[in-house]
């Protein structure tokens, strides 16, 4: 499964990376470079970052135009996972 | 014991357990029920309001008066909860209690939870010898746990440098928890970061209550909403609860092709454009002088010719910052200003309470012949009524969602 590098944390202007060997409809992990340690790579953990920051979570690749990809996220925002829905 | 279950019916419960444990609460049905929310933005706080009626007569679903007492509740020692069989719409404390002489009801008022940190200030204890009681000793750099850097400067209590605006929101709402005998708040969920880094001091008695606090920190960079569920538990999204503008998380398409999917009113009033052109002006970093930025987009002035408008951002000393601030401002002023009211019966959207939460989003396909909404739309605000029948309406505050830059414009005069 291709990782897409340099997702986040620096908020939401991480779409257009060029990421080889994908085309539209395939999966993705999404991980993302610790603004701390740069060059790094971090996979992070469960709930950390939404729907980006579950490590289990997968970003859909939904079209790939000259240059940039794009992608769509299934479910949440960024930030911990919005998981009120006031259920008890 | 009152049972809880999914029987699609409005229930208001009254404890004096704010956590509203099973056993410590008793619950009945309304009458005369409104209420609203919105989700915290930079300009907006996350206080939701109801006001319901209690006949002196009524009784509770345990069969025992409701009104069992002279002061059976009582304001901020009392709290409500609103829920709608089994999903809470929202909880609080009671602000408030009326009655009149020959009154046979009385009426209640309560507010959301976030209407709290309206009432908290940062603890400060101004004798001698504990002035320092409530400062964090030493400056943090970055996003470290524990402030490492230099002692914290006299007169401030608090000093960050390039520190986590989630990160700072922590420090500075567990600090003010820290006075003891407050409600407490689960703030678990701030342990994560955002990813915008902000400069950030807080003054030493510094009387501004929380709820500004956390509303100046929510206008950094791309900022965050806030909110706090029924559960006490504080949330945050980044940049917005729906997630980001360019692929927003969308509740539900409303495009009239279901009955769920149509609307009971909806309409359309296009403002056109706030400005072309926006100065804003934040702090002086000298006597006598006061920062300012001014930005301009030349498309739109073609367009709709140079129209101009400002903006005071209060107490911003960073430069970076108040272009920043200046550039998103500009960039949602160049948008045409919509306003889309939307009225929706809530017994015909399945799941409607769970998901139509504050600050989700929603996205609107209709003709109106002369313009055809078309654009995914964040649920800013709401507000609700129940009439006789117990039938509910709700009528949402709806802002368009635009795939914006915060880059917008080139400076100019």
């Amino acid at each position: 499964m291709p990782l897409i590098p340099n997702i986040g944390p620096d908020g939401p202007n991480q779409q257009g990376f060029i990421v080889p060997n994908i085309t539209p409809g395939d999966s993705v992990r999404v991980n993302y470079v610790d603004a701390n340690t740069p060059n790094s790579v971090t996979t992070p953990t469960a709930n950390e970052r939404g729907p980006f920051g579950d490590s289990n979570t997968l970003a859909i690749i939904t079209s790939i135009p000259t240059g940039e990809i794009e992608f769509s996220v299934p479910t949440g925002s960024w930030g911990p996972f919005d998981d009120d829905d006031g259920i008890i | 014991m009152p049972t809880v279950s999914a029987d699609n019916l409005y229930h208001i419960d009254h404890s004096s357990d704010p956590t509203f444990a099973p056993g410590n609460f008793l619950s009945f049905k309304p009458e005369e029920l409104s209420w609203s929310d919105k989700i915290g933005t930079s300009t907006q706080d996350a206080v939701g309001d109801i006001a319901y009626a209690i006949s002196f007569s009524s009784i509770d679903e345990d069969n025992h008066p409701i009104v069992s007492g002279h002061d059976f509740i009582g304001p901020m020692r009392s709290y409500f909860r609103l829920r709608y069989g089994n999903i809470v719409i929202m909880a609080g404390p009671i602000v408030s209690h009326h009655t009149g002489l020959g009154d046979d009801y009385m009426t209640v008022a309560g507010k959301t939870w976030e209407y709290v940190l309206s009432r908290w200030q940062y603890p400060f204890d101004p004798r001698p010898d504990h002035v320092n009681d409530n400062i964090y000793p030493n400056h943090f750099d970055g996003n470290e746990i524990i402030g490492s850097g230099q002692p914290t400067p006299t007169g401030l209590a608090y000093e960050a440098y390039q520190r986590d605006l989630i990160l700072i929101l922590s420090d500075i709402l567990s600090e003010s928890m820290n006075a003891g005998n407050r409600i407490i708040f689960d703030i678990s969920l701030l342990a994560t970061t955002c990813g915008i880094k902000t400069n950030f001091q807080f003054s030493l008695g510094d009387t501004s209550y929380m709820d500004s606090v956390i509303q100046g920190l929510a206008g950094v960079g791309n900022g965050f909403n806030w909110w706090i569920s029924h559960d006490m538990k504080f949330y945050w999204a980044s940049p917005y609860r729906f997630g980001n503008t360019g692929s927003p998380t969308i509740v539900l398409v409303i495009d009239g092709s279901t009955d769920e999917k149509t609307p009971d009113a909806l309409a359309f009033t296009n403002n056109g454009p706030t400005a072309t052109h926006v100065l804003g002006t934040g702090a002086g970093l000298a006597a006598q002088t006061q920062l300012g930025r001014a930005y301009g987009y030349l498309p739109a002035q073609t367009t709709y010719t140079r129209l101009d408008a400002s903006y005071d951002f209060g107490d911003v000393r960073n430069p970076v910052q108040l272009v920043n601030k200046t550039q998103k401002q500009l960039s949602h002023d160049l948008q045409p200003q919509h306003e889309i009211p939307l009225t929706i019966d809530p017994s015909r959207v399945s799941g409607f309470w769970s998901n139509w939460r504050k600050g989700r989003a929603i996205y609107i396909d209709y003709d109106l012949t002369s313009h055809r909404i078309d654009s995914p739309q964040q649920l800013l605000a709401y507000s609700a009524t129940m009439d006789e029948g117990g039938q509910v309406q709700v009528d949402f505050t709806l802002d368009q969602i635009y795939d914006l830059a915060v880059n917008a414009g080139t400076p100019e005069g």
